[in-house]
This record gives C-alpha cells, structure tokens and sequence, in this order.
C-alpha cells in the first residue's frame, strides 16, 4: 500500500499518453493525485487515460494539443483549470527527437525548427502558462513543484542528436531560470534520463541500442534504464523529501554522463 | 514506512551529531542495523544509546579518527564482523574551521589538519569499507555509497579556502569512485548548503554571520534542516535511486545552482 501523499493535488503531465509521462500518472494516479495528460497523439491519449481513470478511479482529463502553438496551450491551460482546481505539479515532459545522424552540417532547417519548437519552446510554453496560476494556490510550503524532462544528451553532447541535444541543454538552463523566477513559491527541477525504452526510441531496443552502440555508449551501471528507475525519481521530487532542492538538474543515467567513458575518447587513435 | 534497511547494515561516520544522527534515525526507522563511527567519545556513546532505545536497532559505537589509515581499516574490519554486512556507507565525517583566513593567511598546520580529515579521510574510509563491500551477498546491488561534500566544493568561498578545496576534491572523488566500484556498488554526493550542525558549533548566530558575510541568498528563502540531508540520504539508501550513480545532489534551496554567487556584490560598477 502505497502513501497518497498527492490525494487533493492535480498533476499535469505532457507526453502523458505514453513512456515517462504514463509512467509518472500511473505512479500519481496510485498517490492519490487527480490528473490532466496532455498529448498530441489522440487515439494514444485517450485509451492511457481511460485505462488509469478506471483502475485507480482519479479524475483524468486528457487534452489533445500540440505544445509548440501558444493558442493551443493556453486553451489547455484554461480548461485544465476549468476541471481541476489546481495544478500542484507539472511534469513538463512532451518532446521529440526525429533527424537521428544527421549533425549540424546535415540537418535540414525544418527539422531543427521543428525539434526546438516543441521540446524548448514548448516546455518554455507549458510553463508559462501553468505556472502563472499555479504560483497563486494556497499549498505550503509551497504552491506547486515543476520538472521539465531534459536529457543526458543535453549535458554531453550527442553530435548525431544536433537540435536534440541543444534544446535539452536549453532544458537544464530554463529550469534554473524558472528556479529563480518562481522561488520561493514553487520549485523547478530537470531530470536528464540516459537510455530508456520510450517512444522517443519508437518502443524499441534494437533502435536504442542501435544509438547506444552508434555512440560507444558505456554505462557504468551496465544496463538499460527503464520508465520506473524515472518515475521513482519523480515521486521523490513531489514528495517532501525535496523540498530544500531547486534548480537542480537530476541524471538518471547509470552514470554514463557524469562517470562513463565520453564516447568521443574511444575514437582517438592512439 | 518500509523497512527497506532491514538485514542491511549502514556505517555513518560522523555519525554521532549534526546531519549524521539525522541520517542515523533515518535508517533505524527504516530497519536498518548501525554502525557511529566519530571521534567525539561522549557523544557517540549517547546517541547511539539514544537511537538504540527510540528505535530498538542494534547500534555499534566505533570511536575512530578518519584521518588515520590503521585506524580506519580496524574500524571497518569491527563493523563488519560484528554488525554483518554494511549496505550502505554514509562517508559523512568532516570539521570545518577556521572560517576567515584566506588562502594567502591560512596557517599550514589548519590546511593539513583539514585536507587530512575532509579529504583524505573519505577517501581512507570509502576504500577500507569498499573493499569489504564489494564482497556483500545483495544483489544486483552490493552496496551504497553517499558521500557529504558540499555547496562550497561547488561555488567556492574564499574564507573557507582549504575546506572549498577539500569539498571540490570530495566531488571528483566521488565521479572517480562510482568508476571503480560500478556497476555493483553506486556511489553519490550530497551537497548541503546552511543547515544548522556541529560545524557551526550548533549556533543558528553563527550561522547567519556567515552568511550575511558572503551576500548569501538562499532562492527558497528559509535555512537548510539536518531532516532536509537525511531525507536525500533515505532515497539515496532506497531502490529509489537504483540507476544513478557519480552524481552531487546540491541541498541548498538553490545557492549553488540558481543564487547569485557572493562575490558579485563585490563588483563595483
């Protein structure tokens, strides 16, 4: 039996239909917490949020919107708070990683707007736009707690990832700024997962460890991460166990950024 | 609660005041069996009785300088010979004066007494304990280790010149650490920022004079707890944080990370 420290809290999760974002409302919906998941995939979106309304019987709102067009996402900030009186934690997670091998030389002027569209300028979007209701509840200590989903990519650099890793980095610097901006009232935090089995891989091993093995990734953990090693570190940012950190930036990557061999080292000849 | 440090052994040094009995109540809350290693002889024995009657743990006292290497490896031996297999290692041991002299007016003899205890006494306590961890029956993870640097290893304070030093090292140490002892034994740092502990003789006064003396402003607006360390230490300790390993945990209400640096108010413009 699980502790529903969120019960009375909502929590709005983008990417919510599937990977780290089903993760994590599962993981709240079993805590209690009443859920908004937005998504841009429809058919996706819906069949997650019936299949959680019904197993742990919270409120789930599912909101179809494309977070890079601020008309969208100010309409789904406006009905989330029309369900729901109030957004104690946004996982500000939704994002892409389409032009895979194509570096900065090679990625075409669409792709790189469209990657920078919805993971930046989106998750910059998502906040704006929750944060400016949120900062005014009446939780203490404080009103709200906001995780953007950065990525290791965005800490070492992934040449084959161009816009991908540059917006992730952007991930890392946003929620500091955020931090700043939103303290004392609300605490901001990135998380930058290494390799785990999501959408971003379109579900599949072979594709991630086609990346992995095409980066000479090693992990020091010597495993694939999984969507659970993520959640449970979310669950420990909304509880109170976190409550003096801000601004900090999670890896959750079995130590390849941090401690691993940088793939780059392996290709000198020496 | 789960009792998640049940059969599970957990070595605190520093153990016996300030963020190590915190973190020490903490585990015995959740089952697990104690080993206090300190210098400070009184305290250690009353905290640990104290946490052996509130929490009904077994808890073994090893008085132990951590800057000397034998009597390290005779702490580590003891502690898992007679409390079993230590699981988790909170390598928390640490002093933290003088405050003031910079690095043109410290004396050598403070430098060497605080490198030899913040520095090389981490690095003598991970290494003994290590290599008896390495042989632990858990699986797939052996062992634990949680390292406390600090915010001044990140944004380094002048007045505390050989500590920031020593606190910086303690960081490397730990990426360095998680290396060798991966993927069976994980490795981590947590950096506190102004909590009111031991190295500020427990005086909140104190405190806030060194603060208000480097321009510090904390983002989250209130002063760090020793509960706000213990609770990092917990998930750190748990299954929780299974897939993380090399990284600092900055608790700090975000000075490190998101303040503004104290030296930039001494900018004249």
């Amino acid at each position: 039996m699980v502790e529903k420290f969120l019960e009375g809290k909502g929590a709005l999760i983008t990417g919510g239909a599937s990977g780290f974002g089903r993760g994590v409302a599962e993981a709240f919906a079993e805590r209690g917490a009443d859920l908004v998941l937005v998504d841009i995939k429809t058919d996706l979106l819906e069949e997650t949020s019936s299949n959680i309304e019904k197993k742990y019987g919270c409120k789930v709102v599912p909101i179809e919107c494309d977070v890079s067009k601020s008309d969208q996402v100010k309409a789904m900030a406006k009905r989330t708070f029309n369900e729901l009186d109030n957004i104690y934690f946004l996982f500000d997670n939704a994002g892409i990683a389409p032009g895979y091998r194509k570096d900065f030389m090679k990625l075409e002027e669409d792709l790189y707007d469209l990657t920078m569209n919805v993971n930046l300028k989106g998750q910059w979007l998502v906040a704006k736009e929750i944060c400016k209701k949120m900062r005014r509840q009446q939780f203490e200590p404080y009103a709200g707690k906001v995780v953007l989903t950065a990525s290791m990519f965005g800490v070492i650099a992934n040449e084959k990832s161009f816009a991908y890793s540059l917006s992730k980095a952007g991930a890392i610097t946003m929620a500091k700024m955020l931090a700043k901006t939103l303290a004392p009232k609300i605490t901001v935090n990135s998380i930058s997962p290494g390799y785990h089995v999501t959408g971003i891989y379109h579900n599949s091993l072979d594709t991630l460890m086609s990346v992995h093995n095409d980066g000479k990734a090693q992990t020091p953990l010597n495993r694939i991460g999984d969507v659970d090693d993520v959640v449970k570190v979310i669950l420990f940012i909304a509880s109170d166990a976190s409550n003096f950190i801000t601004g900090h930036n999670f890896v959750i990557d079995g130590g390849i950024s941090e401690v691993g061999v940088p793939a780059n080292a392996l290709k000198v000849d020496l | 609660m789960s009792k998640f440090l049940e059969g599970k052994g957990a070595l605190i040094t520093g153990g016996a005041s300030g963020f190590g009995k915190g973190i020490a109540i903490e585990y015995a809350k959740r089952g697990a069996s104690l080993v206090l290693v300190d210098i400070n002889e009184d305290l250690l024995e009353t905290t640990s009785n104290q946490i052996k009657n509130d929490h009904g743990v077994s808890v073994l006292p090893i008085i132990c300088d951590v800057s000397k290497s034998d009597q390290v490896e005779s702490m580590a031996k003891q502690a898992f010979e007679e409390c079993g297999e230590i699981f988790v290692l909170n390598n928390n041991a640490g002093v933290g004066d003088p405050y003031g002299p910079d690095l043109l007016r410290l004396k050598e003899k403070y430098w060497d007494r605080l490198i030899d205890i913040n520095l090389k006494g981490q690095w003598l306590v991970s290494k003994f304990v290590a290599k008896r961890m390495k042989k632990n029956i858990f699986t797939p993870i052996k062992g634990k280790i949680i390292h406390t640097a600090s915010i001044a290893g990140m944004v380094p304070d002048e007045k505390i010149c050989a500590y920031s030093i020593a606190k910086a090292g303690v960081l490397v140490m730990v990426k360095m650490l998680a290396r060798s002892l991966a993927p069976n034994i994980l490795v981590n740092a947590i950096s506190p920022g102004y909590h009111l502990t031991g190295i500020y003789n427990n005086s909140e006064e104190a405190m806030l004079m060194t603060m208000k003396d480097g321009n510090v402003k904390t983002p989250l607006d209130r002063l760090g707890t020793v509960d706000d360390i213990a609770q990092l230490s917990v998930f750190l300790a748990s299954p929780a944080s299974d897939f993380i390993t090399g990284h600092n945990f900055p608790v700090d209400g975000g000075i490190a990370e998101i303040g503004v640096p104290a030296n930039y108010f001494k900018t004249e413009f």
